[in-house]
């Protein structure tokens, strides 16, 4: 009951704080002086960040009490699965809060956040896998780094989202409200590129520890039915649509409002391994 | 002892009456020796911007209008003219008016552009020279170094600063929502005209470092190169520089468009997305419309620049009215806190009394109880000063509450300070030291 009971205040914390966030974008309020790049956060954003650090720190001990209470790794639940990812959102937008402070990101981020671990709670009482295969620090650490990745995608999505109203702003020359509360269109771009910079490398290395790991022996399936279950192939090509992303602006140099719309597409690629059936990942 | 401000601004005197009073930076320390030469001026600042110029003073007179005299008489004088040929330009303020003028001067709630704030770095520079010159006191520093502080709350709690003044700042601001580090992003000029270099002037000081002009004279390219430390290149290499560009600022006197949709869409395409910032501030335009339609470039042109800065300004307009709010209740502030100063004195001779009382009986209850322990002795004194502080509190309030009522109660605050020195036993002709009676006042 305890880790719900922690999950539950984590959930009010993130929503307390994205409402935060959010309300910087729309309250009309001090703001930046003149000639002052860098967009002043307001007051209420001020106070999203301790609300994000604290329900970042209770959702932790949430996930810490639950494998206590289970003696299970939070990924033989797809409650715990999903609070990982819900976590690993909020840290990512977290660490680029404390790196670049774009409240504007946070609004959206920690909205995926919430809606990530309401998802969660809605499952909580799902049963929990027993089996041994998830037992493993390879299984761990392929889980974990993917869920990572899937923190900073979103993080880069959010970032998308607001260089495509942004980009629209001023092509339809509006001026005030939400065009003076969004972060010029470079910082956008380069943070979205950062995000997907860490976040590629670490999906890397999921994928390929999730592909050594179906050459184990005690897998009910050979490798060749992991590889070739839907799951896998919509999780490779998310890896593939981020390889373009990442490569075409490392190495072509290339930018605006198009790649915007690969990243956003990637995203929902990667969230749709959520609803997409599989035939290898069920563990019950 | 009066507060006062004489001074002619945009608002009441034409431009050649204005520079005829103007004082320059480096002869202001002169100019405030001058005043302070006159019999009874205690403190002055003088304030010389292109928009106004204004004295403030402290001055021991019977009545403001005598202050006001000699301050016209010293302009007159300073600047060798006539009393007739300024005199009705001039306003005159005193007390809570002239500290409420400061505060919205500062605030830049009087500038000719409303919000434009540049007054207040002239403010500070008033104040910095009036103090090398030791022409300033403690009570016109307290003054102008509370009008800076309410400029910066001014600016921190409303609009009144933000946003577009000019046809440049509404090009930099524009730009400051596309790139994130102007210092980084590469300005192409295409016609080195007027309005280009204001443009180009404004780019200059938000931190742009790489430009490139073009112009069909290339003399007058490599002139505005060489003024702002940019390159000039021929006019026909132009397409070629719209590849690295950034931001392009045409105003060319070409009677037809210079930059069209086929001729940018192949640059766009090797521009590989970077974005492009268009300003097209000629007329005719020089950039066609169509351009807007291409992927990643922003276009404006003047029109869009222009609403730009009328949409700023509407927004200051309704802005004004709480920057105005907070200045007044600023002020009131000040004006309170100059009137309490004038019971600082009494307020400090009743405190040092009532601590030598105190002193003077806990030596009699040493001799009398000596063989208390340190603890005890220091429960004692901690007694004995909660119950002076009780005893002092009332009437020292009571002084403050009654010296910032209002100038309707002046004789009844002169009473109210004759009657706790005689109640109290004090000495009128000693008084608190300076920094005594600003730490009271505050």
């Amino acid at each position: 009951m305890l880790p719900f009971m922690l999950t539950l205040c984590a959930l009010v914390l993130y929503i307390a704080s994205g409402a935060l966030y959010g309300a910087n974008l729309f309250i009309e309020a001090p703001t930046a002086p003149k000639n002052q790049v860098k967009p002043t956060p307001l007051p209420v954003s001020r106070f999203g960040r301790p609300l994000l650090f604290t329900g970042a720190f209770v959702q932790f001990v949430a996930i810490g009490a639950w494998c206590v209470t289970t003696h299970k790794s939070p990924f033989a639940s797809s409650f715990g699965s999903l609070s990982v990812l819900a976590w690993a959102i909020a840290l990512a937008f977290g660490i680029l809060e404390t790196r670049r402070r774009l409240p504007a990101v946070g609004a959206i981020a920690l909205a995926v956040t919430s809606l990530v671990l309401f998802l969660a709670l809605l499952q909580a009482r799902n049963p929990v896998a027993k089996t041994p295969l998830l037992i493993g620090q390879l299984v761990s650490i392929h889980v974990l780094a993917i869920l990572a990745s899937f923190g900073l995608f979103a993080v880069s999505t959010s970032c998308a989202v607001l260089y495509i109203l942004q980009n629209r702003l001023l092509k339809q020359r509006r001026h005030n409200g939400l065009f003076r509360k969004l972060p010029p269109l470079e910082t956008l771009d380069r943070t979205a590129y950062f995000a997907v910079a860490y976040a590629t490398p670490l999906l890397t290395l999921g994928l390929v520890l999730g592909i050594i790991r179906t050459f184990g022996t005690d897998l009910p399936h050979p490798p060749g039915v992991w590889l070739r279950d839907p799951h896998t192939i919509t999780a490779l090509f998310t890896w593939l649509l981020y390889l373009c992303y990442f490569l075409s602006r490392l190495l072509l140099g290339l930018r605006g409002v198009r790649l915007q719309y690969l990243l956003i597409l990637g995203f929902l690629v990667a969230i749709s391994l959520y609803l997409i059936p599989t035939t290898t990942h069920h563990f019950l | 002892m009066q507060f006062v401000l004489t001074g002619i601004s945009h608002h009441t005197a034409p431009i050649d009456i204005r520079e005829r009073l103007s004082v320059a930076e480096h002869h202001l320390p002169s100019a405030l020796t001058a005043l302070l030469e006159y019999p009874g001026i205690q403190e002055a600042v003088v304030l010389s911007t292109c928009n106004r110029v204004e004295i403030y003073a402290i001055i021991d007179t019977p009545t403001p209008s005598h202050a006001h005299d000699m301050l016209t008489e010293h302009l007159a004088n300073y600047h060798h003219l006539a009393r007739h040929d300024f005199a009705s330009h001039l306003y005159q303020k005193n007390g809570i008016d002239a500290t409420l003028h400061l505060m919205r001067v500062a605030s830049g709630l009087d500038s000719l552009v409303l919000g434009e704030m540049q007054v207040l770095g002239q403010v500070r520079q008033a104040m910095r020279i009036a103090q090398e010159t030791e022409s300033i006191g403690s009570i016109l520093s307290a003054l102008f170094q509370q009008a800076i502080t309410v400029s910066r709350r001014v600016q921190n709690e409303t609009g009144i600063g933000r946003g577009a003044f000019s046809i440049g700042h509404a090009a930099v601001d524009l730009a400051s929502h596309i790139f994130s580090d102007l210092s980084e992003a590469s300005v192409l000029v295409l016609g080195a005209g007027k309005m280009s270099e204001l443009t180009v002037r404004h780019l200059i000081a938000s931190g742009v470092k790489f430009l490139i002009v073009a112009n069909r004279t290339h003399e007058k390219a490599e002139r505005m190169a060489n003024q702002f430390g940019g390159r000039a290149i021929h006019y026909d290499a132009f397409p070629e520089a719209l590849t690295s560009a950034d931001i392009v600022i045409a105003s060319t006197a070409a009677p037809h468009t210079i930059l069209r949709k086929e001729l940018l869409q192949p640059i766009v395409r090797k521009r590989r997305g970077k974005p492009l910032f268009l300003i097209d501030i000629a007329v005719p335009r020089d950039i066609d419309a169509d351009v807007e339609e291409l992927e990643n470039v922003f276009l404006y042109n003047i029109d869009d620049l222009q609403s730009v800065v009328q949409e700023e300004a509407n927004l200051r307009v309704t802005e004004a009215h709480r920057a105005e709010q907070i200045t007044l209740e600023e002020a009131e502030k000040f004006v309170t806190w100059y009137k309490t100063r004038e019971a600082v004195p009494v307020i400090s001779q009743l405190k040092n009394r009532l601590e030598q009382i105190r002193q003077e009986d806990l030596a009699l209850l040493k001799g009398r109880l000596g063989n208390l322990s340190e603890r005890e002795w220091q429960a004692i004194e901690m007694a004995t000063l909660a119950m002076m502080k009780r005893v002092a509190r009332e009437p020292i309030l009571r002084l403050k509450q009654e010296l910032g009522a209002g100038q309707n109660e002046e004789r009844e605050k002169y009473d109210l300070l004759e009657a706790t020195r005689e109640i109290f036993g004090l000495n009128a002709n000693t008084s608190g030291t300076q920094a005594e009676e600003n730490t009271e006042a505050r």
